[in-house]
């Protein structure tokens, strides 16, 4: 049963085949065969594209052998943004890429990735002003320097710590 | 394409987790208004308090320089253990307040205080505990506070751990009557708390509690509207009742509590009433109505509030407030209309005020009824007042009514007060008024009582008059006619006692008389019993009249003077001087009628007009042997308690006793034991404090015997 293989469509019609016990990584996936028992039909992932599917299969290959979630949130919590080194590469992709794995692994419902998705946005936000936090995601400044002012005073008490 | 700003919430909120420092979130929150808007600001804050906390931040710091919302308190009283939340004396402050609030949702203790709040309060009591000093005065009132609050769970927490309500300087139950909680104040009532404690806010508990209102009993607080039930479980459990509470409680409304206000004293109420009339308060005198008890008892002078009430109101001329009083009387009780009108019209003829009179005799208040009962007696008010519009108006009332003669045998009797100021144009304006012109088989309903009016007060004309109004010829044999000629002596009407003369009416003759109805008295005797100073001109003249003509009742001039002069005054003694110059006998009447000769009438129905006695004794000589007899039989009288004027025996007996002695009756069943003359003379003093008819007559006896030792000698032995 474990070798079975399962092919999927991506929303830009690309079908890709996989091992079961690789796609089970997503919860999604594992509790739509449940109800669905076998099937020889491709399965339409319809918010996710061929490349984000393609990295996030590549990603639930080399997981395949972790053990599920725990559940226990009190150790991931512990080491908040350690992240491991395979993660830390595969997540070295633009921007667009990081957010898209981010919501296709919280559509698939694959809690690793999604956590590690974002522990790199966390990463990418620590120890930067806001500025430096703007220019990164390429946001725009919206506060007048009043509101900026107001903001700055409630807070100034975490500023310098 | 999707940015951080295109994350749900919930993703955005997960990459907010792994940020372990509050400086980050802070510079997220920097960024835009959309990552601002994105963190709720409780959520941020949480997050930033969870983060401070863990790492040990200085919250001393931030908690003296941030201006903490009562959302966040609650906030932090959810996510910040207990412990931190009591290190800064401003923050435990906000928190103690907010987590007493919070506390009021439980629903019972238990689930209270096991609750964050709770436990920050346990928490707290601990500290306060541990640090006296700091907390005192929060300590002290923390009932008030938890009262305030509303928090029946913590109350009851807190009498669990032994807090009263007598807390010093706070006033939970003054609080609890304040925030309208039944329940609470039953809670501490139960617990011992006194209604009736006045608390008194030495220092108020509290900046947001509103200590502007001065100390005040807990039952008064509750007197708003709404309250009602409160008031009457405080009124019930002992709280004491004052008028002012009833006024507070009528002022606002809630007058709910009749049966709480039971215990008040009816006069409490009353006065009240009268209260609200004289400062012209409407709502207090309606409100109080129904609670006052309306049952008349003269004995004990109830329902005289209403008189004073409506006498009050005639005094301030307040028509309204008299309309209204009136119209609750016909309310409550209409039998008490009348007596209510009579009082009414009484003041406001005595203040001159018409629109008074004219609400009360309005026909839709009773005043009709009035007019019937008492509408004589105003009439004649009006008229002694000279107030002629109020005259007139009655007048034209009272004609309408169609009463007729009543008015005769009313007293006063307006008639006679017309005639008695001096005004006979009123007097024949109201035989018009009253219909006493003729009936139709031409009669009058009483005219020899209509006559005696003018024949007392004259003139002759007006006399006259009247008798051709009636149509009466004087008839000597006629006996009501000497009635009529009786009325002429009494007001000493020369010319009008002439016309009588004229008609061959006996001068000496025995008329029958009002002055008494049982015995018919001699025309002189008449005039005495009226007048003295008019006999002055009269008895000296008219040698006519027989002195010692006597009444049926077989008293001679002098004895019905010595009858009826109950009271000292020069003119008496005047008179009888006069009378004994013509030769009247003092000791007439000895034999033919016992008892009832001048001298002994003055000793037993005039006891102690000393001056009488002298007087009459003088004119006797002592060897008349009647006057002898009686003197002797007084003075000798070995009866000890004529000396002594004690208060010994009742009233009544020892006047019995004495009547019999000075009219020479015998049988004394009072027989008193033997007293020494000394210790007689020694009680006298205290005799004349005592009792003063006795002393009187002690003072009589002593003339007496004076007079028989005087005349008497040697002294005979007794």
């Amino acid at each position: 049963m474990s070798a079975q293989m399962l092919t999927f469509l991506s929303n830009d019609g690309v079908e890709i085949t996989i091992a079961r016990d690789v796609a089970e990584r997503s919860v999604l996936i594992k509790n739509m065969l449940e109800d669905l028992g076998d099937t020889d039909e491709a399965i339409p992932i319809p918010n996710v594209n061929e490349a984000v599917l393609r990295k996030v299969i590549e990603w639930c290959e080399h997981h395949k052998g972790d053990p599920p979630s725990t559940g226990d949130d009190d150790d991931s919590r512990r080491k908040t943004t350690d992240i491991d080194e395979w993660d830390q590469k595969f997540m070295q992709v633009d921007q667009e890429m990081l957010f898209e794995i981010i919501l296709a692994a919280n559509y698939l419902d694959i809690k690793g990735l999604l956590d590690v998705g974002c522990k790199t946005v966390a990463n990418m936000i620590k120890g930067k002003s806001p500025e430096e936090i703007r220019k990164t995601f390429n946001i725009q400044n919206d506060f007048t320097p009043e509101e900026e002012d107001q903001i700055r005073r409630e807070n100034e008490w975490a500023e310098d710590r | 394409m999707p940015g951080l700003l295109g994350l749900p919430p919930e993703l955005m909120h997960m990459i907010v987790e792994k940020l372990d420092f509050a400086s980050d979130l802070y510079s997220l929150a920097l960024v835009c208004k959309g990552l601002r808007a994105n963190f709720a600001e409780e959520y941020l804050y949480g997050k930033m308090f969870g983060k401070l906390l863990s790492h040990k931040l200085d919250l001393q710091r931030l908690f003296d320089n941030f201006s903490i919302s009562e959302d966040f308190t609650r906030y932090l009283i959810k996510s910040c253990k207990p412990e931190l939340l009591l290190a800064s004396a401003r923050i435990r402050q906000q928190v103690l307040e907010v987590a007493i609030h919070q506390t009021r949702r439980s629903e019972d203790v238990d689930t209270a205080m096991d609750s964050y709040a709770g436990k920050f309060l346990k928490l707290w009591l601990a500290y306060a505990r541990e640090h006296p000093q700091e907390e005192r005065s929060r300590l002290r009132n923390l009932m008030a506070r938890a009262v305030y609050a509303n928090s029946l769970p913590f109350v009851q927490y807190l009498m669990s751990q032994g807090f009263t309500d007598d807390e010093n300087c706070s006033s939970p139950l003054y609080w609890a009557a304040d925030g309208g909680s039944l329940e609470l104040v039953k809670m501490l009532l139960d617990a011992g708390a006194d209604p009736n404690r006045q608390y008194a806010f030495i220092h108020p508990p509290d900046p947001f509690l509103p200590h502007e209102n001065p100390p005040l009993l807990p039952v008064r607080r509750a007197a708003v509207p709404g309250c009602e039930e409160i008031v009457w479980y405080l009124l019930q459990n002992g709280a004491a009742f004052s008028t002012k509470l009833i006024r507070d409680l009528i002022q606002s409304e809630s007058i709910g509590v009749e049966s709480a206000i039971q215990d008040a004293s009816s006069k409490d109420l009353s006065d009240l009433i009268i209260y609200g009339v004289a400062t012209n308060d409407p709502k207090l005198v309606l409100g109080l109505w129904p609670l006052v008890n309306h049952d008349i008892d003269y004995d004990y002078g109830t329902g005289d509030w209403i008189s004073e009430a409506l006498e009050k109101a005639a005094e301030r001329q307040n028509l309204s407030m008299v309309r209204l009083l009136l119209t609750k009387v016909k309310e409550t009780d209409p039998s008490q209309l009348v007596s209510a009108g009579f009082d009414t019209a009484r003041s406001a003829i005595k203040a001159e005020w018409t629109p008074g009179l004219v609400a009360a005799v309005d026909p839709d208040l009773g005043g009709d009824e009035l007019l019937r009962t008492d509408g004589p007696g105003l009439l004649s008010l009006t008229i002694s007042k000279k107030l002629k519009d109020m005259r007139e108006m009655l007048l034209s009332r009272w004609a309408l009514l169609r009463n007729t003669d009543s008015i005769l045998y009313h007293y006063p009797c307006p008639l006679r007060t017309a005639l008695y100021i001096g005004d006979s144009a009123i007097f024949f304006q109201m035989l018009e008024y009253v219909y006493l012109s003729p009936a139709e088989d031409g009669s009058f309903p009483n005219p020899i009582k209509l006559l005696k009016f003018p024949a007392q007060y004259g003139p002759v004309e007006t006399f006259r008059e009247t008798l051709a109004h009636v149509g009466v010829e004087l008839d000597p044999d006629n006996e009501q006619h000497g009635e009529v000629l009786v009325e002429a002596a009494r007001g000493v009407q020369t010319d009008i006692m002439q016309l009588f003369l004229d008609a061959r009416f006996d001068m000496n003759g025995v008329y029958r008389s009002d002055l008494d109805e049982n015995f018919k008295l001699p025309l002189l005797h008449c005039v005495l019993l009226t007048h003295i100073s008019p006999v002055r001109e009269h008895s000296g003249g008219e040698k006519a009249i027989r002195l010692d003509g006597s009444s049926t009742r077989g008293l001679t001039a002098l004895a019905t003077v010595m009858s009826r002069f109950r009271h000292y005054d020069p003119e008496t003694l005047w008179l009888i001087r006069v009378l004994l110059a013509h030769g009247a006998d003092p000791l007439a009447g000895i034999e033919d009628a016992p008892g009832q000769s001048a001298l002994q009438v003055a000793l037993t129905e005039t006891p102690g007009r000393v001056g009488c006695i002298k007087a009459l004794l003088r004119a006797v000589s002592w060897d008349d042997h009647r006057c002898r007899a009686l003197v002797s039989m007084i003075a000798t009288c070995p009866d000890a308690w004529l000396k002594t004027p004690l208060n010994t025996i009742p009233e009544e007996e020892a006047q019995w006793y004495w009547s019999n002695l000075c009219r020479g009756l015998e049988d004394n069943p009072y027989e008193p034991e033997d007293d020494s003359d000394e210790s007689t003379d020694e009680d006298d003093s205290e005799g004349r404090i005592r009792n003063n008819s006795h002393y009187n007559r002690f003072e009589c006896l002593k003339i007496i015997r004076k007079y028989y030792w005087r005349n008497l000698y040697p002294p005979p032995t007794l």
